[in-house]
């Protein structure tokens, strides 16, 4: 049984055990004010080995025998995308608090049907964007901050993320279909840099997007595996660039008037010079996540940002989108 | 500013070379004027008189000295200079000025692609022509609605496109790589048609694009839709007819229809039209002349014109910025490798005809 520092703990239930949901059980460990209770999966050889590993936990096959467990209160979801619109009825009306895996939706509009629906239900509701725990990140938009105070401008932020497959990988399984998934990487791991420039700099206008597939760019029905957005926040310029191929890296910089900071999941550098270091891997970034979680209940907060800010990025990645389809001609003449 | 702008609007318009009493404004004035009459190192020095003047029209001449390089064939200069210009545009909120620099990077982009080495996935070549396209999208998206360059983006955009498709075209790939040719050539009919009422030019750039596009993958298909579309005349007098005044498009035109005429055999009316051509370039785009008598001698079995080569080749690069400036977002732009141009222009000196109607193909955008 996972040892608490005292205090409330806050009683948690866990829907979808494949890769992401296992990362969740992985980070409790380090978790102080939250504890997974129970977990929920149709598929019965992955509650067989959740249960073997972890046998204090309750399993379910339904969402249904989930929200009855009186003892979970709030609930993480990592299910795959499509698979939301089918049991979102039931977790809005549930009363139970959400934290929910990026995206918001695969779409605009099902984000904000999401948001509206758990609005109405009156429990919390917060995504889960693990950069923005992440040691590195969090102290990148600190320092970011006393600059500013001390009257820094941001001329330019620029970071990508890129995965490092080998050339020819397609997306696998449900991730390898338009409807299921919602978009390639720009939905994916762009969601999260997209993310990380509005945490930084706040809103962005679009100016320019170009989608790959492969060499070629990315046609309406492609799932592209890379993407290149040009933007403006704020005063600065911005440039993202996100792949599922390339040589395996992430990184930002951001170009300030009173100097340039670097940072990526090992640290922050400014002007070269190292400021901060932690460790990469995320466990600390979701035990933190699910804390903040759980405080965020205890609190009573009900209109948490990080949820509100899931919209406008949201709606930048589909005029991204919108706009890398608009700019290719449709077929031969 | 220059107090006779009257004067100089005149000059501009009557086609002399304006006379500005201003020193690094009026430098860049003549440097676009030598750029434009292919005097290449005169437009260097001028440019780069302006660059040292440091009279705040720094991203203007770093513009200029970016184009001379890149039609010098000095890629990596090409780069540094243009990289600058787009540092001090955006450290200017200078639009105008940024998207034009974006451009002329695309353009350089794409005409190292060619000669980046062999094709492939997660090569230096995919890498530079996606980033040709990026920096395409990112000029479209500077321009200010109405602009009278965005028919000429547009072309670049499709040109940009065909080359990809174009890139697509090795042993084995079929049905699905040709996707981005189509809309390639989707693009240039559509520039085209959109272009012709408002923007002549660029009317006939597309057209000369889609011989042009032709020519790289050869396709006699999209040769015959090209030559159907040069016009009525062209059924009368075998002449294509062009829309606007600018005579650059007409000599790419003819060059495809030597090249078509070399395929099926028909040398006598290659060389002609070769010839045609030479003479509708003219002496304002020397490289373009140069190529067509390298093609020219060989298709007559005569020897290269190498001293001219060896003359081109020598033609004095400006010096780059002496200690360069690459804005944080334009980084990954600095780090695309582009390939060796200590000789630039290899394909001239290429041994066999087809060496150079590829090189042809492959140099002008």
């Amino acid at each position: 049984m996972w040892q608490r520092k005292g205090g409330a703990v806050f009683n948690l239930g866990l829907v979808g055990l494949a890769n992401q949901g296992k990362e969740h059980l992985n980070a409790m460990p380090r978790c102080t004010r939250a504890r997974f209770v129970a977990v929920c999966d149709s598929n019965e050889a992955l509650r067989a080995e959740v249960t073997a590993a972890h046998p204090s936990l309750r399993a379910y096959a339904t969402v249904e025998e989930l929200v009855a467990d009186p003892e979970v209160r709030g609930i993480v979801l990592a299910l795959p995308h499509h698979v939301y619109p089918t049991c979102w009825g039931v977790l809005a009306s549930s009363g139970k608090h959400l934290l929910k895996e990026k995206p918001l939706g695969r779409t605009l509009d099902e984000a904000r049907l999401f948001v509206e629906e758990m609005a109405r239900g009156g429990a919390l509701f917060l995504t889960a964007i693990q950069r923005r725990e992440h040691p590195s990140y969090v102290r990148l938009r600190e320092l970011l901050s006393e600059l500013r105070q001390q009257g820094a401008r941001v001329h330019g932020l620029e970071a990508s993320l890129f995965l490092g497959f080998p050339p020819g990988r397609g997306a696998q399984g449900w991730r390898g279909a338009f409807d299921s998934a919602g978009g390639g990487v720009l939905l994916d791991a762009g969601y999260h840099l997209v993310d990380l420039a509005h945490f930084l700099l706040g809103s962005l206008d679009l100016l320019a997007a170009s989608l790959w597939c492969g060499v070629e760019p990315a046609r309406p029905e492609d799932l592209e595996d890379a993407a290149v957005i040009h933007a403006r926040g704020g005063d600065a310029w911005v440039r993202l660039a996100f792949g599922v191929g390339g040589v395996k890296q992430e990184r930002v910089v951001l170009d300030t008037s009173l100097g340039m900071l670097e940072a990526d999941r090992e640290g922050v550098w400014r002007d070269g010079h190292e400021v901060f270091r932690c460790a990469r891997d995320w466990q600390q970034a979701m035990a933190d996540q699910l804390d903040h979680f759980a405080d965020a209940v205890q609190r009573g907060e009900r209109n948490e940002p990080v949820v509100w800010d899931q919209l406008p990025a949201m709606a930048f990645i589909e005029r991204a989108y919108g706009l890398a389809r608009l700019n290719m001609p449709g077929g031969s003449p | 500013l220059p107090t006779n702008l009257a004067e100089v609007a005149d000059a501009l318009r009557e086609g002399r070379p304006p006379t500005v009493d201003h020193g690094a404004l009026g430098a860049i004035v003549d440097g676009w004027a030598a750029y434009f009459r292919g005097d290449l190192p005169h437009a260097g020095a001028r440019f780069h008189h302006a660059w040292e003047a440091d009279e705040g029209w720094g991203s203007w001449a770093a513009l200029g000295l970016g184009k001379v390089a890149t039609d010098l064939g000095r890629w990596g200069l090409a780069r540094s200079w243009l990289l600058h210009a787009m540092a001090l545009a955006r450290a200017d909120m200078d639009v105008s000025r940024l998207a034009a620099a974006s451009g002329a990077l695309a353009e350089v982009c794409c005409r190292a692609a060619d000669m980046a080495g062999a094709p492939g996935p997660d090569t230096p070549a995919a890498a530079l022509l996606r980033a040709a396209h990026e920096l395409l999208e990112l000029d479209a998206a500077l321009l200010p609605v109405g602009s009278l360059d965005r028919r000429r983006v547009e072309n670049y955009r499709a040109v940009c496109l065909g080359r990809l498709g174009a890139y697509r075209l090795t042993p084995g790939s079929a049905g699905r790589e040709l996707r981005a040719l189509r809309e390639a050539h989707a693009r240039m009919w559509s520039s085209h048609h959109a272009a012709e009422g408002v923007d002549p030019v660029s009317a006939d750039y597309a057209l000369a694009s889609l011989f042009m596009l032709s020519m790289r993958i050869a396709d006699r298909r999209l040769y015959r839709h090209a030559r159907a579309r040069a016009g009525a005349r062209a059924q009368a007098t075998g002449e294509p007819s062009l829309a606007g005044p600018d005579r650059y498009p007409l000599g790419v035109i003819q060059a495809v229809r030597a090249f078509w005429r070399w395929r099926d055999g028909q040398l006598p009316d290659a060389i002609a039209r070769l010839e045609a051509a030479h003479e509708a370039f003219g002496p304002d785009a020397p490289l373009e002349q140069l190529a067509l008598v390298a093609l020219q001698a060989r298709l007559r079995g005569a020897p290269a014109p190498d001293e001219a080569i060896a003359a081109l080749r020598a033609r004095p690069a400006p010096p780059g910025p002496g200690s360069p400036r690459v804005a944080a977002v334009d980084g990954p732009l600095a780090k695309l490798v582009l390939p060796d141009d200590e000789c630039p222009f290899p394909w001239l000196s290429a041994p066999d005809v087809d060496g150079l109607w590829a090189g042809f193909a492959q140099a002008f955008v």
